[in-house]
């Protein structure tokens, strides 16, 4: 019962991560060989795997794969249906929407990628001070719960409002509307190791706050930084889809998938594989981080089976 | 308790000028100022001037916000640059709609969501639950916008039973609500699941089933009752967070409600809508959650505060 | 057991919630409910934001027709009069003396008189954020049904402006009794008297039974047909056309492109159309360097092909357009239509000859030109419309064949409004409206080119001229100067003029004003 405290995802469920590391190599060496196995054993992380595995592939090699140019207009062969030279059918300029949706994966995937990496260094980072200096926690926390209270989508259409509509800027609205997660379970982890025994024993000895974060506090809270970032990819991509939904990502003719779909709202009655197949592409790839991140959960998570 | 209510009282107004003061910043940062949306581009400058005058957008920054809260302290939200009316009264408008597509969309979640994670749970291990557990998954994976174009298309193109958009009473509603319930099922029916399997595994479901009471009334009886307090929790929490978070799909379907609205007044820099409607949706948000924990508190008697 | 009863509470809360919602959601929900055969339902997109003409910048169908106005143009786009039965203008243009009709009452009953022509004007020139419309106005005076205007200068589009409901006289019984509250009341001298009005969903006007001065293009001079006429606004497309579709309105301003077909083949049902009073153009910051020279204006107009734009960004309810302005707008030249049409009908070897011309070449086979080893791109800026990023799309296309890059930028019209006067744009595309053509003066005079930052002294110097010439032959001379200027110069690119698309069924004497872009009341009626 203890660890299921209910949230709103799984991306803020708490962590137990392993506290096993006093300071011996090796033992940590063990401790990720051991997951290494749990992790190739479990079913979900490696379908996870698989399925980004392909969509990765696919998108790094659209310029070679891709049957059609990607924006080359071709207006004979407009609102052509699936099928045929046209996999997956033709938009209402007549460009190939297989082809536009292997380019769009580099987007959408660059997207996600930008986002939880701006999130998760500025999250981590506001995470382990919170945590590990108790004098900053109340402050930083309630500037987190400020985040938390803003609903969350009017606040990254709030910021692109003030930046300006783009790629960039929404990347940089969906960082910030992901980085209370990341501050709330790292604080988390480095509150349950602050308390430990041997990190008072390396404080006594005199060794700096910084080495005691870099060298004790920050390997234990790896792994929940694993997991939330696996799960963090996937709702990343979707906000960001979203954006570009509104019409606030990616700008034409750029081929995102979400932008696609939008696009192809209009034409919903007389094309409707222009919005639904991009959005298919969009819900396999979350699925592959959300299957990605509970078996990276599962395996991390020693008490879990 | 009471110690407890008292701070997170606190708390909750500490956020709620956070949040205040974070939307006041930022529609103040919007390139755009409202005076030359309101009176178009050949507006004079004595025009412009006089507006600026009217609005009290002339004033330093500062003591604008210290009026905008004097105000909200006696009720008062002020008043849409766009139709005229009172914040308040635009709220009352649309408030409605936002709050009974949350409420549908909670019982199709609920439903759906824990009778998936109790057939999860009972056929723990075997292809219902794989099943039970991929559906509920693709629930979360994939993106409202989707969903929605999707039932849109065949419930409404091809077989035209529901309106394609707009809001013309109950009859409209219900496709948005199947849209976002199945993604809160996701969520419950693996809340469900996980919640049911730690129930059963504890000590008086085996003594229940050791004294030989049949499995299926046993799992009502017991199982569900115990396993359903994070569940419920769990939904008090996605009622908050949709009261806040329809956005894409209120525009999707155009239904006039908060979220849909809350994005127009962005657009069109209706600065005082969007104050007003942030603070009240983040005023929503954090009393929802206050609620469901103190609930949470009083149903489960190992937490104390 | 202690946790049912917590549940338990936990959904009460939860029904109380929903409780709340049921209640007053009957008051929004007020759509949809069948009408007496004597309303006249209209259903349009965008709501007004008042129906007080001085304190808006919006004026449509479905808040123009409680006015009644002072001078009115017919179906040929000529100036007739309306409630000023003749105007003279003093020989230096600056006293303008308007006579007004004895018999015209106002909706309380009180008489059209001078006096309540000046009130009006003077709580325009007080109030409205378009007070430019009437000019530079000095003075007035009121001598029964005589009123005199003074100009500190000479002002021609005074007669264009007199035209418009802006300028139309208020009731002057309503004004006293409301004043900045006359929103809310509205009363004036139109065909329609105003009736209710529902935030967020409709106006509803009662046909004015006292009025027998309808103008001569119509048949029926007095009262309408219908005694309740309700303008219902939807926002959304589809919508808007369902219910059409299903008869509760009978007619549907904006039809939206993709529906027009449909419409066309559905029993009963006629479609309306007529040209904008303004164009879609893809205008240059003519401050930015790389726009400086003329052959590269040039080139780019000659690297445009309009007739994709139209037929597959508009779904063909459009028709291209080369000078500066539309047939819709008085002053428009077929002549300098045709001048246009020849001088930039897409040829893209001339497009690149003129950019080489002007230093611009591929050196390094990329297919974008270069000049001093930096390529040509620029950044076009539009507005969120879906059909704006269509039309940017075939544009950066067509571009890129004479070797200039374009990159879309949308932005929201907000940033737009506000971003374009201080020149952060390179270009823009973007539309402009309004019935006359005075509109070049707001467009390129001193001081108002906020949008192209092209503001030669020649073209200023035609432009004010035209403005201060009371003879609207010579006017109309004047302006074919300054557009066969705009065409050689070639500061922005006109691309179309769209279409205005009505439906409408159930009804007969259906009609449209294509100069005052209104639906003509006067002569529908039921079938």
């Amino acid at each position: 019962m203890s660890s299921s405290a209910p949230k709103l995802t799984d991306s803020e469920t708490k962590f137990n991560p392993p506290q096993n590391n006093r300071d011996s190599e090796t033992k940590s060496k063990t401790y990720w060989s051991l997951v290494g196995k749990r992790i190739i054993t479990n079913k979900s992380a490696v379908s996870g795997a698989c399925i980004l595995l392909f969509f990765v592939s696919i998108s790094l090699l659209a310029p070679w794969i891709a049957p059609h140019p990607v924006d080359v207009m071709n207006f004979e062969q407009r609102f052509l249906p699936p099928g045929g030279q046209h996999f997956l059918g033709t938009d209402d300029f007549g460009r190939d929407i297989f082809s536009r949706i292997l380019y769009g994966g580099r987007v959408s995937l660059m997207m996600g990628l930008v986002a939880v990496l701006i999130a998760g260094v500025i999250g981590v980072t506001l995470g382990v001070i919170s945590g590990y200096y108790r004098r900053f926690d109340i402050y930083i926390m309630q500037v987190m719960d400020i985040l938390l209270a803003f609903p969350s989508l009017l606040l990254a259409i709030a910021i692109i409002a003030v930046l300006g509509v783009g790629l960039t800027n929404a990347m940089i609205a969906v960082a910030i509307s992901a980085i209370p997660s990341y501050v709330r379970v790292v604080r988390g982890s480095v509150l349950s190791i602050r308390e430990k025994e041997y990190i008072e024993a390396v404080k006594a000895l005199g060794v700096s706050d910084f080495k005691i974060i870099l060298k004790h506090v920050f390997p234990n809270v790896l792994s929940p930084i694993i997991v939330l970032s696996s799960l963090q990819f996937g709702t990343s991509i979707l906000v960001a889809a979203a954006l570009s939904f509104l019409g606030l990502g990616a700008q034409p003719p750029t081929p995102e998938w979400g932008s696609m779909a939008y696009v192809g709202k209009a034409f919903l009655g007389q094309a409707w594989w222009m919005s639904l197949f991009p959005g298919l592409a969009i819900m396999l790839v979350v699925l592959g981080f959300n299957l990605l991140g509970d078996g990276l959960r599962d395996a991390l998570d020693p008490r879990q089976k | 308790m009471s110690k407890y209510i008292l701070n997170r009282t606190f708390s909750m107004v500490v956020t709620l000028i956070g949040v205040s003061i974070l939307v006041f910043l930022m529609m103040h940062l919007i390139p755009g100022d409202p005076v030359t949306y309101i009176l178009g581009d050949f507006a004079s400058e004595e025009a412009i001037a006089e507006m600026k005058n009217t609005l009290g957008l002339n004033q330093p920054l500062f003591i604008q916000y210290i009026d905008y809260i004097k105000n909200v302290l006696q009720g008062d939200l002020g008043t849409s640059y766009i139709t005229g009316l009172t914040v308040i009264e635009e709220i009352k408008a649309r408030f409605p709609i936002t709050v009974q597509l949350a409420v549908y969309s909670l019982i199709i979640g609920s439903v759906v969501g824990i009778l998936l994670g109790i057939l999860a749970a009972v056929k723990q291990n075997t292809i219902f639950d794989q099943l039970a557990m991929v559906v509920s998954l693709i629930g979360i994976s994939a993106p409202g916008f989707w969903i929605a174009l999707f039932l849109i298309w065949i419930f409404s193109y091809q077989f035209s039973i529901f309106p394609i958009s707009g809001y013309q009473g109950f009859y409209s509603l219900i496709l948005p609500s199947i849209t976002l319930g199945l993604g809160s099922a996701g969520n419950i029916a693996r809340m469900t699941r996980s919640s049911m399997l730690e129930v059963i595994k504890q000590d008086f479901m085996r003594t229940a089933q050791a004294k030989g009471l049949a499995m299926i009334p046993m799992i009502f009886k017991h199982a569900l009752q115990n396993a359903m307090i994070p569940v419920i929790t769990l939904i008090g929490l996605q009622f908050g967070f949709l009261l806040a978070g329809a956005v894409v799909i209120e525009t999707v379907f155009a239904l006039p409600g908060l979220g849909s609205f809350s994005i127009e007044a962005i657009t069109k820099r209706d600065l005082p809508t969007v104050q007003g409607l942030v603070l009240f949706m983040a005023f929503l948000f954090i009393i929802t959650n206050m609620l469901v924990d103190l609930v949470y508190s009083l149903v489960d008697p190992r937490i104390k505060y | 057991m202690k946790t049912r009863g917590k549940l338990i509470v936990m959904l009460i809360m939860m029904v109380i919630l929903a409780g709340c919602s049921t209640n007053t959601n009957e008051q929004s929900s007020g759509n949809g409910v069948s009408k007496s055969r004597n309303t006249l339902v209209i259903s349009s997109v965008r709501e007004p934001d008042t129906i007080d003409v001085h304190k808006t910048t919006w004026v449509d169908n479905s808040t123009a027709n409680i006015y009644d106005t002072l001078l009115k143009r017919d179906l040929e786009g000529n100036i007739i009069p309306g409630l000023a039965e003749k105007y003279d203008i003093s020989d230096d243009g600056k006293i303008w003396t308007l006579y007004l009709d004895g018999n015209v009452k106002f909706h309380s009953g009180e008489p059209l008189t001078a006096e309540a022509v000046k009130k009006t004007f003077e709580r325009f020139l007080q109030n409205s954020a378009v007070k430019f419309i009437a000019g530079p106005v000095d003075k007035m005076e009121a001598d029964g049904q005589k009123l005199m205007v003074y100009f500190t200068e000479p002002f021609a589009p005074f007669a264009s402006g007199l035209t418009t409901a802006y300028l139309a006289p208020m009731d002057p019984k309503s004004l006293e009794e409301y004043g900045d509250d006359f929103g809310k009341h509205p009363a004036a001298s139109g065909i329609f008297k105003f009736g209710e009005r529902t935030r967020g969903s409709s106006i509803t006007y009662m046909k004015n039974d006292d009025y027998n001065w309808g103008p001569p293009f119509v048949d029926n001079k007095s009262a309408p047909g219908f005694d309740k006429y309700e303008f219902r606004f939807i926002t959304d497309d589809d919508t808007r056309v369902l219910e059409f579709k299903k008869g509760t309105t009978q007619i549907m301003t904006s039809v939206p492109p993709n529906y027009i077909k449909e419409l066309e083949a559905t029993e009963g049902v006629k479609i309306d159309s007529m040209l904008e009073q303004g164009i879609t153009y893809l205008g240059f910051n003519n401050k930015k360097p790389m726009f400086q020279d003329k052959r590269v204006r040039q080139a780019i107009a000659l690297g445009i092909n309009r007739d994709p734009l139209v037929e597959f960004a508009l779904e063909g309810y459009a028709k291209p357009l080369f000078g500066p302005l539309p047939e819709s707008i008085p002053g428009y030249s077929g002549k300098v239509e045709e001048e246009a049409k020849q001088k930039y009908t897409r040829n893209v070897e001339k497009a690149k000859s003129l950019l080489e011309e002007a230093g611009w070449k591929d050196t390094n086979g990329d297919g974008i030109v270069e000049k001093d080893g930096k390529p040509f791109s620029f950044e076009l800026w539009l507005s969120d419309e879906p059909v704006m990023q269509r039309i940017a799309q075939i544009l950066q296309g067509q571009l890129k064949e004479i070797g200039i890059l374009v990159n879309i930028s949308v932005q929201e019209p907000a940033a737009i409004t506000a971003n374009t006067p201080k020149g952060l744009h390179d270009a823009i595309l973007n539309m402009y409206g309004w019935s006359d053509p005075d509109i070049l003066y707001m467009l390129f005079g001193k001081g108002s080119s906020l949008r192209m930052h092209y503001e030669p002294e020649e073209l200023n110097n035609l432009l004010t001229k035209a403005r201060q010439t009371m003879d609207t032959g010579e006017r109309m001379e004047i302006y074919e100067q300054a557009q066969q200027f705009l065409v050689e110069e070639s500061p922005w690119v006109p691309l179309f003029v769209r279409e205005n698309v009505t439906a409408y069924r159930d009804i007969n004497g259906f009609k449209q004003n294509p100069y005052s872009q209104a639906i003509i009341f006067n002569d529908i009626t039921s079938k």
